[in-house]
């Protein structure tokens, strides 16, 4: 609509890079709605838009089909998109404020912690009886508890005075994580727990995820988004130097660490409903800079569409993979898929950190 | 050395006692070498269960502290090893592959796929390195494909049929010797003859290699073929302890610095067979640790490696040893 009146206005097609990146998030927006509907559509049983639009404004015509749609794919591609935005626009609010072209919530450590934090929450509350499936409201703060001490951590392993250098707070955060997911596991194992669905969940899963898990994700994502943005402009005016914020009667390292929380808090909350996603909040950031450049503004826009895009496109994958058409797979049930999608992720986003080492660091 | 040895033969011994039941020295050195006079059980748990896992972990733990002390030399680069570049992953998906979906290889292929993924694995990234730049680019690349190839194995093995549960995915992400019987040692046992010839061979070309390219070439050596072939003599004794024990993170890394620091020398000829022994000691050590600490709970011994091998690099980094090219 905007992006019409301005071209009006000047009389002939110009785009400026505000339309350009106005009609980048629409199309973005799009292929997400696309995205879900496909997933929704997509499974063990294969519905046709007509059905699943029924089954949407509940009226199904059979009972498997509206809980195939509306009980198990639908609360789990919410969960996708939402927790999938939420690890990248962490990673976009990291990036320019540690000034890493490589970091982000897993590569800082911050993923792995507040796996650790959810995985004791569940681990003390529910003993020995206690799936990691079970949530309760204890589990998001844990995780937000354990992603602030792990990211903190490695902050102050790789301070310098000289200031930070991108390689090493990286390589101290891949460290720690790994240090990290080794305590998790020894907290799994001794507690005795349903630990066969753990290792899924230390990289990352969104198999049987429902409407309860949705119910814990959205609170947390509530209470983000003021945060957020009040964070944005605080990060651009970091962005510009730490001189800028300054005269702007800003005391940046407040507005640092101020920044720093709000992305630890948005990694954390997604990571406590869908575990150690890794590589999404590196990608989602790079991505959508090369779309929209990097003013914040409408950078995290553009990172949380792609983040949500990746992630229901690689769940997707993954429901695919586990499904019983490949020879060797036994029949799953539809709620379920035994390939994590955090396998993917790292998939996609592996190659991508040797690609940003050699194109960014040389 | 004779410290050394005797700390060898103590973890031996306790590792024999300890478990269930607790036997006392007397009665493993019976169930050992007794003529028979002894329970028939306590002679099978020491014999059959015990003694074999504790004959492969010393020698896994020998072929890694010295496949660590060759590559470190190679590469001049004092936090290289094994996993950290990324070769034990590559190894580790070979040997995942093979296992999770039965692929009709004999046992004795394992060990050599082993060594051909971890070859290809380390030519790729060190392709993609530069040798004289950040050391710790390196492990940062070598990060990157570890976590790629670990979501490999993942995928594989939770699409294989018959998943096997948590304890084969431990296996092959951390390692583990919970799986160590007599035919696993039987599989690594040829394979550790290299240990000797490495060590009567490694050290002067190691020695001469850390003098710098210049003066290798200098002193009349093909510095790219040299370092070559130490790579892969390095790579060649990690891949037996990955085909049965899996990728035992940090004891390569480790163990030739704490002979470097022991002993204050850097002479590959003493560092090479010394950091043998102290990576076999560690990793029979975290293997008890494995078996006991937390029982009845196993934990597989590549978690222990990491957890307290992890801070260890992390003091490594610190200490601003990656700011010196060579190993002083």
């Amino acid at each position: 609509m905007t992006a019409t009146a301005e071209i009006g206005r000047h009389g002939k097609a110009v785009t400026t890079p505000e339309a350009r990146s106005r009609r980048v998030l629409v199309t973005l927006g799009a292929v997400l709605l696309a995205a879900m509907f496909a997933y929704v559509m997509l499974g063990p049983v294969i519905f046709g838009p007509d059905l699943v639009f029924k089954a949407l404004i509940n009226q199904a015509e059979k009972v498997h089909h509206r809980i195939s749609v509306w009980e198990v794919r639908l609360p789990r591609v919410l969960i996708a998109a939402l927790a999938g935005a939420m690890l990248s626009s962490s990673g976009a609010l990291l990036q320019p404020v540690l000034r890493n072209p490589l970091a982000a919530p897993a590569t800082v450590g911050v993923t792995q912690g507040a796996v650790l934090g959810a995985v004791l929450a569940l681990v003390i509350t529910f003993g020995s009886e206690g799936a990691l499936n079970d949530l309760n409201a204890l589990v998001p703060l844990a995780a937000i508890a354990g992603g602030l001490a792990a990211g903190a951590l490695v902050y102050v392993l790789s301070y310098r005075r000289a200031g930070t250098d991108p390689i090493r707070l990286i390589l101290t955060g891949v460290i720690v994580a790994a240090a990290v997911s080794a305590v998790t596991s020894f907290m799994v194992l001794i507690s005795g727990s349903h630990i066969d669905s753990i290792i899924l969940w230390l990289v990352g899963s969104l198999s049987t995820r429902t409407w309860d898990h949705l119910i814990f994700l959205l609170p947390v994502a509530a209470l983000v988004l003021p945060l957020v943005v009040v964070a944005i402009p605080l990060a651009n005016a970091l962005q510009l130097g730490d001189g800028v914020p300054v005269s702007l009667g800003l005391r940046s390292e407040l507005a640092r660490a101020f920044i720093l929380m709000t992305a630890v808090v948005l990694a954390a909350g997604s990571v406590a409903v869908v575990g150690g996603i890794a590589f999404l909040g590196l990608i989602g950031p790079h991505l959508a800079r090369t779309l929209v450049g990097s003013d914040l503004r409408r950078l995290l826009i553009c990172s949380a569409l792609v983040g949500a895009v990746i992630l229901v496109g690689a769940d997707l994958l993954a429901r695919v993979f586990s499904l019983d058409w490949i020879p060797f797979v036994d029949i799953r049930t539809e709620s379920g898929s035994r390939v994590p999608v955090g396998a993917f992720t790292a998939l996609l986003g592996a190659p991508f950190l040797v690609y940003l080492m050699r194109e960014r660091l040389q | 050395m004779a410290i050394i040895a005797c700390l060898c033969a103590v973890v031996a011994v306790v590792s024999l006692m300890q478990g269930t039941p607790d036997l006392s020295v007397e009665e493993v050195l019976e169930a050992l070498f007794g003529s028979g006079t002894s329970e028939g059980n306590q002679r099978f748990i020491v014999q059959n269960l015990r003694l074999p896992r504790l004959v492969g972990g010393l020698a896994a733990g020998g072929m890694l502290g010295a496949s660590g002390a060759v590559m470190q030399d190679t590469l001049r680069n004092p936090l290289a090893g094994p996993e950290l570049i990324g070769v034990s992953a590559g190894a580790s998906l070979a040997v995942a592959t093979i296992v999770a979906f039965r692929l009709p290889f004999p046992g004795i292929a394992l060990p050599v796929a082993a060594l051909l993924a971890g070859l290809v694995t380390g030519t790729v990234i060190l392709s993609l390195v530069s040798l004289k730049g950040n050391p710790m680019r390196m492990l940062l690349v070598g990060a990157a494909f570890t976590a790629l190839l670990n979501a490999l194995v993942i995928a594989v093995i939770t699409l294989a049929p018959n998943f096997g549960g948590v304890a084969i995915i431990y296996r092959f992400l951390v390692g583990s010797l919970s799986d160590v019987q007599w035919e696993e040692v039987r599989l690594v046992a040829p394979w550790t003859i290299a240990l000797p010839v490495i060590f009567l061979l490694a050290g002067r070309p190691l020695n001469i290699l850390k003098l710098g390219d210049e003066a290798a070439e200098g002193l009349g050596v093909g510095v790219r073929r040299t370092r070559a072939l130490l790579f892969a003599a390095s790579v060649l004794l990690v891949a037996p302890v990955i085909a049965i024990a899996g990728p035992i993170g940090f004891v390569a890394l480790v163990s030739p610095h704490i002979v470097r620091r022991l002993l204050r020398t850097s002479d590959a000829r003493i560092v090479l067979p010394v950091a043998a022994a102290i990576g076999a000691i560690l990793v029979a050590g975290a293997d008890m640790a494995a078996r006991l600490a937390l029982h009845p709970h196993e934990i597989a011994v590549g978690l222990w490696t990491v957890a307290l091998g992890a801070p260890v690099l992390l003091a490594l980094m610190q200490r601003g040893l990656v700011r010196r090219r060579a190993i002083p």
